[in-house]
């Protein structure tokens, strides 16, 4: 008998426990839940498609800045991207320049020699990048 | 024009600036709209976010011209789609198709397979059943401009996502009728964008073989009704739900299935992140382990009010977001307008669809003048949530908790 008082005993918790955890779980949804527009489904205007799509694409420039380098960054660099490319990013520093540039030569097969390389990364630097700062004295290798 | 050009490249290998001159109509002038303030001469910062209006788009932050990196405006998240015409647009090489016939445009499908096929833009219009799906997608370095210390690649904020709905062909169905031979381990899928040089790679993304049969994927030749933009991949477009739109291959030409996997630098060198959770790695020790980038992190992002916005004090603000994940589910979004001292749930808009972005939205009345830090977080069904710490050298698959600067004024 006290068996069966404890079992029902612990029925009622266990049923309890789990009515609090969907109540709770719908009453969340349901209280995040805003009346919101009925979705627009577009009509397809598939039908309108025309056998020949053709875009032209703009130049946008910017032109490069002059100096040395540039010439070289002109016929290489520029076959794949234009200078926006560069423009668009941070001003780094000369190591990350040096890995962008030959990641172009590894990864992409820019035509760049050795070189051409260093010419190309003194020219990134001399107009949008700057000089590696050494590591303070202080600071420790993790 | 686009055919001269890209057979020229062909044919020389290599592209001189004395063609990209003859090549490129110099008009770029009339096609910038606003410009960002900043003069087009040396020295500037990394802020130059001109306007610009590509072919079949509208205007958009232009990241770069060649090949064309265009951002979406926050704005247009407000609805539930991303208009096709705002929607982003990233390609590798110059060498992007600006010229596409259907009467010749066919996507095979080659390799280990039964039958090898090629399929007419009407072939998977017509003999695959057409499936419906809305789905968000991003670039693998969307909001890549916010990791400190900063990581080279494009500088996106948060507008290189977008939301849609696609018609199309279910990649398994295509497979099947192909017939995949026995041993087939991956799928690997190309574009009519060509390399510039012989020695560039190819851009060829591979998925697993149990990955491309699972029904979910599709070829889509339906973007919100349209056909695909240009720049969006007309004339079809793998969309691989849940998964970083470099699965998703734009004007697909080739579907190759594969007895040993593919390897090339889209696979080993590009597109990867570090093991840890959150792609997450110590600028000064970056993490040994990589992996291809793959499923969508779980990530909430403020939409309005927009970065530096001024409120009044005492006004009511309507907060509105998005949240996404990789299609198990969005649940839950919390606020904070306190850096993240104390957090309300925001109110989750409808289910859309299962890959879908869930929107969310709550009010603020804000009571004090001042700065504020509102920050905002998701948790999907399995429980993945946000961190606030996460920096990778590539910049890929931002998914920290997002601050919002706000300025409440009197």
């Amino acid at each position: 008998m006290q068996t069966l008082r404890v079992a029902v005993v612990l029925l009622c918790v266990a049923v309890a426990m789990l009515a609090y955890a969907l109540w709770g779980r719908s009453g969340r949804e349901r209280s995040a839940a805003l009346p919101t527009p009925a979705p627009v489904i577009p009509v397809s205007q598939l039908t309108q498609v025309k056998p020949v799509k053709e875009i032209e694409l703009d130049y946008h420039g910017p032109d490069l800045p002059p100096g040395p380098g540039q010439d070289i960054f002109a016929t290489q660099c520029v076959i794949c991207h234009s200078a926006r490319y560069v423009l668009n990013q941070p001003t780094f520093p000369r190591k990350i320049w040096m890995a962008e540039v030959h990641k172009m030569v590894k990864g992409y097969g820019a035509p760049i020699d050795p070189v051409q390389e260093k010419v190309i990364v003194n020219y990134l630097v001399s107009w949008h990048g700057k000089e590696d700062v050494p590591a303070p004295a202080n600071s420790m290798p993790r | 024009m686009g055919y001269l050009r890209r057979d020229f490249l062909k044919a020389t290998g290599m592209l001189g600036l004395g063609a990209l001159v003859a090549g490129c109509k110099n008009a770029s002038i009339a096609r910038t709209v606003i410009d960002a303030g900043v003069p087009e001469t040396k020295g500037m910062g990394s802020n130059l976010r001109p306007w610009a209006r590509f072919p079949e788009k509208t205007d958009l932050m232009m990241i770069a011209d060649r090949p064309p990196l265009l951002e979406t405006p926050l704005h247009y998240f407000l609805q539930d789609l991303t208009p096709n015409e705002a929607y982003f647009v990233r390609w590798h090489y110059a060498g992007l198709p600006t010229r596409i016939d259907l009467k010749t445009f066919r996507t095979q499908v080659i390799g280990a397979v039964d039958r090898p096929l090629q399929l007419s833009f009407d072939d998977l219009r017509t003999k695959f059943e057409p499936v419906t799906l809305t789905a968000f997608s991003q670039c693998s370095g969307n909001s890549r401009s916010f990791f400190r210390p900063q990581v080279p690649g494009a500088q996106w904020t948060n507008g290189a996502m977008g939301n849609a709905r696609y018609v199309g062909a279910r990649l398994k169905d295509v497979l099947n009728a192909a017939g995949v031979k026995a041993g087939a381990v991956e799928v690997s899928f190309r574009g009519v964008d060509i390399p510039p040089l012989q020695a560039s790679p190819h851009f060829e993304k591979p998925l697993t073989i149990d990955h491309a049969l699972d029904g979910e994927s599709i070829i889509a030749y339906e973007m919100n009704g349209a056909p695909f933009p240009m720049l969006n991949g007309f004339p079809v477009r793998l969309v691989v739900p849940g998964w970083f739109a470099t699965y998703w291959v734009k004007c697909l030409s080739e579907i190759t299935v594969r007895t040993e996997p593919l390897h090339n630098f889209w696979v080993d060198t590009a597109y990867r992140v570090p093991t840890t959770p959150d792609y997450n790695e110590d600028p000064t020790h970056p993490s040994e382990q990589s992996t291809p980038i793959t499923r969508h992190l779980t990530r909430a992002v403020f939409v309005t009010p927009e970065p530096s916005a001024q409120v009044k004090k005492d006004a009511p603000v309507e907060i509105q977001g998005i949240a996404v994940d990789d299609g198990t589910g969005i649940r839950r979004v919390e606020a904070s307008m306190d850096g993240g001292r104390t957090w309300v749930d925001a109110a989750l808009d409808r289910v859309i669809d299962k890959y879908s972005w869930r929107r969310w939205r709550m009010n603020w009345r804000p009571t004090d003048v001042g700065h504020y830090s509102l920050q905002c977080r998701a948790t999907n069904a399995a429980g993945e949530t946000q961190t606030t710490s996460q920096w990778n050298h590539g910049g890929y698959g931002r998914s920290i908790i997002q601050t919002l600067d706000v300025e409440v004024l009197a």
